[in-house]
């Protein structure tokens, strides 16, 4: 082959000889040769002719120098003589650079007349841009969403309790009724708390930390808990509003005015359904961030600034279009952007409809293509295959060193697909949902779409259908701060594995997704699970218990490392040292998981590892042994507020734990 | 002494072209003619490597050459001539390259000014091959197989260490080899 393409290269008849280059100099206009040679030449006579000159009209006027010897005279006729030679070039110089002066002349004027003609084009170009874009305003559905971040108060489904397990979801609403403590929550929490049996408002365990949460809850006499729990997140608050107001959740807008609120039931989604506020408390505007160069139809009040549009409260809130009626240069736009609808039980629903692109449209305009990028691995593009879909406008890209090969796929053009011949409808709304997220996280935000349902949903979809670069990238986004910042590699069960319901990893071993693949950083599902279910179910699937991290940890010991009161983990350990996982392997450090969890003064986990064999008595590189590793646990950081006592409780209880600790270690 | 130590670094160009160089800055056209003529063979057959056919390879090797007058007088000579000019061409076509590409859709990416004359297998060859090697890896091919440039002379001309070159140089043969045995089998051998 190599053989083949030189030959193709060498026998390809090259253009004639040195025709190229004329070619090229007939393009190239020559350079106007700005008698600068000639200049100079015209003033070096001149510079010489001048003291010859006053030379010569020297010598008649002084009388005293009437006798001129004959070498002077021969010298001062050579002179003249050669004087008029200069003169005579100089005056062939001077002639050439009149001609000169006339070409450049014409040269100025020519490049008057390019000047004419590039102002003429640039203002063609100018009113050709002007039109690209009034018609880009038109046909880039992606600009035209409205934007997630600033519409918390038209999400339907903000949900708070997603995350957790459904058995858990009632404790976040039955608040203890003898409970009359002030309480308050110092740590960043997103939706996972419930009273425990101290009263205590506490994390429970598969709880993501949210920052900037605040709750300052009072329990009333009556019963009824006054005061607000606030997550803070841009411009929304969501807090828990007095009971008192048959309303549990409210959101607040960045003034501070109560927007609407939630209701405590959760329908079948497991989403709560945001509902209209209480007619008590009357909110003021909705706030819709839109993007600029757009006019609004009257339905919509344009007050503030260039980006912000309210619509007054006094309005009745039945249907609401938001529609572009009219665009720059271009009179006859109009087109549905999103409707806004109330359901029977108040709930707002916001349904954004995209301007529809046919596909051989698409296939012409580029400019048409939306450009998300989707990845498509074999088995989706099978399924679509054979749902009869064979076009698909994008960029076809083959990954480097990988069989599977990445689609860059236009959105409206796809989406118009999905709907004409019924493509796998998760396919539609995790290309829609990944879209949002990317787009609300570059924003900086997001938060809202990652505990809407459409995560769980889109999560499973993909898992059900063994979409590794969709689960990973929701999980990394959710938990990891992004694929920009988590570690790479890995397939789906090593970072679903993380998720707080055992629901995807369960799917993803269904479909036969090996159990034990390990990311960049060596971590692998048993490294970073924290849920007992799910250790039990990579477990049985044959996942390795011995495999190590960059910090030559084994699942093991990492997971002892991070065991916590509240926290779990203790259940991962029952479960891996079930499974025979070996209690004396040491990380790079030397260090045990037995060591850790003396540390972390876990009196259960040092119990089961010492049953399991673990010896007390290993040092580790520094000398230590688990005894002097041994502390009491982290009863500062508690979480929830906390009285007095109930710290000092809490402080007695670790101490105890670190000495139980330090007992059933000298005793073996 | 100049001479000779201008030859050991290898920096400059011959003296004839630095003379035809200084006349060329100069708006000699004859001068511009002579440095950049024998120079069009080898910047046509990288155009034709790189964007796989005669008619676009012609085009964008009169670019080059357009371009190059223009910046003529820029020049400072301070590398090869033939260097430069590679530099500028593979600018140009990389360019044109994008261009076309966003250009054009999918199915007619590789399918270009088919002229039924060139509808041959070399044809064939020349647009497969802009699928199955990288861009720097045709421009080391063809300077190194087809041009007989030394790795030292590639090098210069790309601003890459000769070990990069040999890198390339391996990786595109076995791409090649790779090509043949997966998609051609013996067809076109």
């Amino acid at each position: 082959m190599e053989a083949n393409w030189i030959e193709a290269l060498r026998n390809t008849p090259l253009p004639n000889a040195g025709s190229l280059t004329d070619r090229a100099l007939a393009q190239v206009k020559p350079r106007p040769r700005y008698a600068g040679r000639t200049l100079v030449l015209g003033s070096l006579a001149l510079a010489a002719t001048l003291p010859l000159a006053a030379f010569f009209l020297k010598v008649p006027t002084k009388k005293s120098e009437a006798k001129i010897s004959e070498s002077n005279l021969t010298r001062f006729q050579s002179n003249v003589k050669s004087f008029e030679s200069d003169l005579t070039n100089f005056q062939s110089d001077l002639m050439n650079f009149q001609s000169d002066t006339k070409h450049f002349e014409s040269d100025v004027k020519n490049v008057e007349s390019d000047l004419t003609n590039f102002q003429s084009d640039v203002k063609r170009v100018k009113s050709k841009v002007k039109n690209v874009e009034s018609k880009a305003i038109v046909k880039e559905p992606t600009q035209v969403a409205v934007e997630p971040t600033a519409i918390p108060s038209l999400d339907p489904h903000v949900s708070l309790s997603k995350a957790l397990p459904s058995e858990n979801r009632s404790q976040l609403w039955s608040l203890s009724e003898q409970s009359q403590n002030r309480l308050g929550l110092n740590r960043g929490l997103s939706a996972a708390f419930a009273f425990n049996e101290s009263r205590t408002l506490s994390l429970l365990p598969n709880t993501r930390a949210f920052p900037g949460t605040q709750a300052n809850l009072v329990r009333q006499a009556d019963g009824h808990v006054e005061g607000t729990l606030t997550f803070v997140q841009d411009n929304l608050r969501l807090g828990l509003i007095p009971q008192k107001y048959d309303a549990d959740v409210a959101l607040y807008d960045h003034l501070g005015q109560l927007v609407a609120t939630t209701k405590a039931e959760l329908p079948g989604d497991g989403g709560t359904v945001l509902v209209y506020s209480a007619p008590s408390i009357e909110p003021t505007y909705y706030q819709v961030q839109l993007t600029p160069q757009r006019s609004w139809s009257e339905e919509l009040e344009v007050a503030g600034g260039s980006q912000l549009f309210f619509r007054p409260q006094s309005e009745p809130l039945s249907r609401y279009q938001l529609a572009v009626t009219k665009a720059p240069q271009d009179d006859d736009v109009s087109f549905t952007v999103a409707t806004v609808e109330t359901e029977k039980d108040g709930a707002l629903l916001l349904l954004p409809k995209r301007p529809e692109v046919r596909i051989e449209d698409a296939l012409k305009n580029p400019k048409l293509r939306d450009y998300t990028q989707v990845k498509l691995t074999a088995s989706v593009v099978a399924a679509l295959k054979e749902k009869g879909i064979t076009t698909f406008v994008g960029r076809r890209l083959h990954a480097k060193g990988k069989s599977e090969e990445a689609l860059y796929l236009s959105q409206p053009a796809f989406v118009v697909t999905t709907m004409t011949v019924s493509t796998p409808e998760d396919l539609q709304l995790t290309q829609d949902y990944l879209h949002r997220l990317r787009e609300a996280q570059k924003a900086g935000s997001g938060y809202e779409l990652l505990i809407a349902p459409e995560f769980n949903e889109v999560l499973l979809a993909a898992a059900d259908r063994g979409d590794d670069a969709t689960v990973i990238e929701l999980v990394q986004r959710s938990w990891f701060g992004g694929p920009e910042s988590a570690a790479k590699g890995g397939n789906a069960i090593t970072w679903a594995a993380y998720c707080p319901t055992a629901e995807p990893v369960r799917r993803l071993l269904a479909r036969n997704t090996p159990p034990g693949v390990a990311d960049s950083e060596g971590t692998t599902g048993l490294h970073r699970t924290y849920r007992e279910e799910i250790a039990r179910l990579l477990l049985e699937r044959g996942a390795p218990v011995e495999v190590r991290n960059k910090d030559g940890e084994t699942p093991l010991i990492q997971q002892a490392r991070q065991c916590d009161r509240w926290l779990g983990h203790a259940g991962v350990i029952h479960a891996l040292l079930e499974h025979r996982a070996n209690p004396n392997a040491t990380d790079r450090q030397g260090k045990t998981a037995l060591m850790h969890a003396a540390q972390r003064g876990m009196v259960e986990v040092v119990e089961a590892l010492l049953k399991a064999g673990a010896n007390p008595k290993t040092k580790d590189k520094s000398g230590k042994t688990a005894y002097d590793y041994t502390a009491p646990w982290a009863w500062q950081s508690a979480p929830g507020f906390q009285t007095e006592e109930g710290l000092m409780a809490l402080e007695k209880k670790a101490n105890a734990d670190a000495e139980r600790i330090r007992a059933l270690l000298s005793q073996h | 002494m100049t001479l000779w130590w201008l030859r050991r670094t290898d920096t400059r160009s011959s003296v004839w072209e630095q003379e035809t160089l200084k006349a060329a800055k100069a708006g000699d056209r004859e001068a511009i003619w002579a440095l950049l003529a024998p120079h069009e063979a080898v910047l046509f057959r990288l155009c034709l490597a790189q964007l796989g056919n005669a008619a676009d390879a012609e085009d964008a090797a009169q670019e080059t050459l357009v371009q190059a007058i223009r910046a003529l007088p820029q020049f400072r000579g301070d590398s090869q001539l033939r260097t430069w000019l590679i530099r500028i061409a593979i600018r140009h076509c990389r360019r044109r390259g994008q261009q076309r590409r966003e250009t054009l859709p999918l199915d007619e990416q590789t399918k270009t000014h088919a002229g039924p004359e060139q509808a041959t297998v070399a044809r064939a060859v020349l647009e497969e091959a802009l699928t199955q090697l990288t861009e720097n890896q045709r421009t080391v091919l063809l300077l190194q197989a087809v041009e007989g440039w030394s790795m030292r002379e590639i090098a210069e001309s790309l601003g890459v260490t000769e070990k990069k070159i040999e890198n390339e140089l391996y990786r595109a043969r076995k791409a090649l080899a790779r090509w043949k045995e997966e998609t051609y089998g013996s067809e076109l051998d």
